[in-house]
């Protein structure tokens, strides 16, 4: 694997963060959607224990994203939703993907001073 | 669906079917004291049918309104002989609508509609804030 100075694993690592976390959004987005659609099951992402394992192995483009039914228990009309956990998750989420974007611009940054511009 | 910004399109369609149901409900208010004549059907109640979106990510691409479904036509007959529209037995017919559910059904459709819209926000800041990469 060749490392290039622009693109080397914290980048490729925090890239595919913001994949997952995209992802997600979008799950809590449908869920939320779907808050009352009878039968619906809630939507839930993962791919954070094979993002780490990846850059464990330093391919972290080799990561998985995941996309899983809820197992919660359902309401009458055969939802299981719930809205406090959406909502919640989704101001988690939000935080979690400033600190990812907030991450790139630190390594952008370094790149910049390391290049000599300002 | 835009691959782009496709959350703002999911919480799109969250809204949209939160308010077509908003205004099924609306109308079953509207028009819950409606009389007619037994020989005519009553008003029948409003339904809207919701199914959800898949799209490719298996993450899901939101709701959609299906259809609507309609209440039972027969309503309620009602002796009210001094009303205009009472037939030869003093009978009307009125729809078979409760108040109190559809009060029920609004709050559901309100709350819905604005954790929607709350979605929608979170999103557009996620979007904005990855919009400021490399800045």
């Amino acid at each position: 694997m060749t490392i290039s100075p622009i693109s080397d694993t914290t980048t490729e690592v925090l890239h595919r963060a913001l994949d997952g976390l995209d992802r997600r959004q979008q799950a809590i987005a449908a869920n939320v959607a779907n808050l009352e659609t009878p039968g619906y099951q809630a939507r839930e992402v993962s791919f954070e224990d094979s993002l780490r394992s990846a850059a464990a192995t330093g391919r972290p483009g080799d990561a998985t994203i995941s996309v899983e039914r809820s197992l919660a228990p359902t309401r009458l009309n055969g939802n299981n939703v719930n809205i406090d956990f959406e909502i919640l998750a989704a101001a988690e989420n939000a935080l979690r993907q400033q600190l990812t974007v907030q991450g790139l611009n630190t390594k952008y940054q370094m790149l910049r001073t390391a290049i000599g511009s300002r | 669906m835009s691959e782009m910004f496709a959350t703002l399109d999911v919480a799109r369609s969250g809204m949209g079917v939160y308010k077509t149901w908003l205004n099924a409900v609306a109308d079953n208010v509207a028009n819950i004291d409606n009389v007619t004549s037994t020989d005519q059907p009553a008003f029948r109640e409003r339904f809207v049918l919701v199914q959800s979106a898949e799209d490719a990510s298996g993450a899901g691409a939101g709701a959609r309104v299906a259809g609507a479904l309609f209440g039972d036509p027969q309503g309620q007959v009602l002796y009210e002989p001094n009303h205009p529209l009472a037939d030869e037995n003093g009978m009307i017919r009125r729809p078979d609508i409760n108040l109190g559910d559809q009060m029920v059904l609004v709050q559901l459709a309100q709350r819905g509609y604005q954790a929607n819209v709350n979605t929608f926000e979170r999103a557009r800041e996620a979007y904005e804030s990855a919009l400021s990469i490399g800045r």
